[in-house]
């Protein structure tokens, strides 16, 4: 399988700090949720990627 | 052996673009849920560390984990919880690993370290050229 590994245009502003499901495929958005609660009620598929969108304007090192 | 070419993922920090060595992970809960999730090859870790809102989708009852403080840039002593964990690396045809894990408080989603993931496979890093490589070490 493809996946495309540019999330500048998949994960916007819009996103920042919120829980999301991306398609296998990572061309997508399939939910967003304030918290992953939610979000696990929205998706039924193992597949699917899961990921808390990072603050902006941070160096991130860990 | 099994050799396979990723491109660093690209995301918009707010200022500029990060690039990451990442590759999706599934994550094997007690409770036998699956949660795919994507890890930093990172191999200034020790080991694999996830974040914390994971062990409860996981089934992970944190008071039978292993109290194991973590470090990093944000200072020492963070607690952390260990637990011994399946991961199954996606595009390897889900090999399975079965490695400690800490689950802790930060803003990743998981540290694929030196104890676990990389006592399977070897790393190289081609940033110019935009691309790593993951090498499944057979001798484990």
């Amino acid at each position: 399988m493809k996946r495309n590994y540019d999330l500048t245009k998949v994960i916007t502003k819009d996103h920042v700090g919120k829980w999301v499901a991306l398609s296998q495929d990572q061309t997508k958005v399939l939910a967003v949720s304030e918290n992953l609660e939610e979000l696990e009620k929205q998706i039924d598929d193992d597949t699917v990627i899961v990921t808390k969108v990072k603050k902006p304007g941070v160096s991130y090192a860990f | 052996m099994s050799s396979i070419k990723f491109p660093y993922t690209r995301e918009w920090n707010g200022n500029e673009i990060d690039y990451w060595a990442k590759i999706p992970v599934a994550l094997v809960g007690n409770n036998k849920r699956v949660l795919t999730v994507s890890g930093i090859v990172d191999t200034g870790a020790q080991h694999c560390v996830a974040k914390l809102d994971y062990a409860r989708v996981l089934g992970i009852n944190l008071d039978t984990c292993e109290p194991y403080p973590v470090g990093g840039l944000g200072g020492s002593g963070r607690p952390g919880y260990r637990t011994n964990l399946e991961l199954r690396i996606v595009d390897f045809n889900y090999f399975a690993i079965q490695t400690p894990v800490i689950f802790t408080e930060f803003d990743e989603d998981i540290l694929l370290g030196q104890k676990g993931f990389f006592d399977h496979f070897n790393l190289n890093l081609q940033k110019a050229k935009g691309i790593f490589t993951l090498t499944q070490n057979k001798l484990k």
